[in-house]
């Protein structure tokens, strides 16, 4: 056997938790994929954005920025705050990818996406094996790679999409929506993501991507606030049964 | 430029956001008041991805209708499942369903 059984099991649980959401996000890769076979771009460099970037609606946002004849700067700058979000997930996962060999924190950290980084943060509350740990992260992280570069391929060769009547759009929503949910378990996660919601909306004005960060940085200060208030006032109850603390 | 370029620009970018935090942290010890802030993350970015897809339509608030239900009935799922296999089969049928009835 090549891998032991540490490994086997941590893929495979990886694997089945986001195979779903893998699924998923084929539809998008279609869009992307479809995207490049109609634009300007060759349909090779197109493509290659899939593995060289890993980041759907960013990919998307350079194409139509591209086709639209923005400068350089002005593509590649609203398509990195699309992506600045990864900064707080890195953070999110500095403290279990700490305990990971540097090789794989840097091999990990290229698949890092939404679901990845949710899923995995979940699963580490009760896996606490580092060796564990990032075989799951990587049995998550591939399957969604996966099939990302696969509904691509699929768009660029097929040259159209997902008839609109299926309304894949939805699954955006709902994809976050599964996300979110096993993540709301004491009362500061559950103020944080509501402020955020709340922020992001009444920020919608803003250019995109902004709005959520500027969400995303409410949600968590007053989350936090929330937090140390209820441990500087003695309720001691943080509204949750476990406290979820790493200290693998 | 040309899009190639973009894109490698966009990817190294990418990257470094992904590897940034994870790196700086490497090997030092974190405060125990900091990963109670860290644990907010989740489900402040994916609350505000949840309400920039849902809630807004170029800008403006999307009118009720039926993906605003859809979402109401997905939500109950996840809660009650915890699975995203079930969460993404039940919103996407009661999409369509509410679709054709509204």
């Amino acid at each position: 056997m090549l891998l032991n059984e540490v490994a086997r099991t941590g893929l495979r649980i990886g694997f089945r938790r986001c195979f779903a959401l893998a699924v998923g996000v084929v539809p998008f890769g279609i869009v992307y994929g479809v995207a490049v076979a109609q634009s300007s771009v060759n349909p090779f460099v197109g493509y290659m954005a899939g593995p060289l970037v890993f980041a759907g609606a960013s990919q998307i946002t350079l194409l139509e920025l591209y086709e639209s004849d923005a400068a350089w700067y002005v593509a590649v700058g609203t398509s990195l705050i699309i992506n600045a979000r990864l900064i707080l997930y890195s953070a999110a996962l500095a403290p279990s990818f700490q305990d990971f060999p540097r090789r794989w924190r840097l091999g990990l950290g290229y698949m890092m996406t939404d679901q990845a980084t949710s899923l995995s943060l979940v699963e580490f509350r009760n896996q606490h094996d580092p060796v564990a740990r990032r075989w799951f992260y990587l049995g998550a992280a591939a399957t969604l790679w996966t099939f990302w570069q696969a509904g691509t391929l699929v768009g660029v060769l097929a040259g159209t999409g997902l008839p609109d009547s299926l309304q894949f759009e939805f699954m955006i929503p709902l994809m976050f929506t599964a996300l979110v949910v096993p993540a709301l378990r004491n009362r500061p996660a559950i103020l944080a993501a509501v402020v955020s919601a709340l922020v992001t909306v009444g920020t919608g004005f803003m250019p995109p991507g902004t709005n959520i960060l500027a969400g995303a940085f409410a949600g968590i200060a007053t989350g936090s606030a929330l937090t140390w208030w209820m441990a500087s006032s003695g309720t001691g109850d943080t509204g949750s049964e476990d406290t979820g603390v790493e200290e693998s | 430029m040309s899009f190639g370029l973009q894109v490698l620009l966009l990817g190294a970018g990418t990257y470094l956001f992904r590897i940034s935090v994870v790196e700086l942290a490497a090997g030092r010890d974190i405060p125990a008041r900091y990963e109670a802030m860290l644990q907010l993350i989740p489900p402040a970015v994916l609350s505000a991805l949840v309400a920039s897809s849902l809630a807004l339509e170029n800008g403006s608030i999307r009118p009720f209708g039926p993906w605003w239900v859809a979402a109401a009935i997905s939500t109950v799922v996840a809660a009650k499942t915890r699975s995203a296999a079930w969460t993404l089969a039940v919103g996407m049928v009661s999409v369509w369903i509410l679709t054709a009835l509204w």
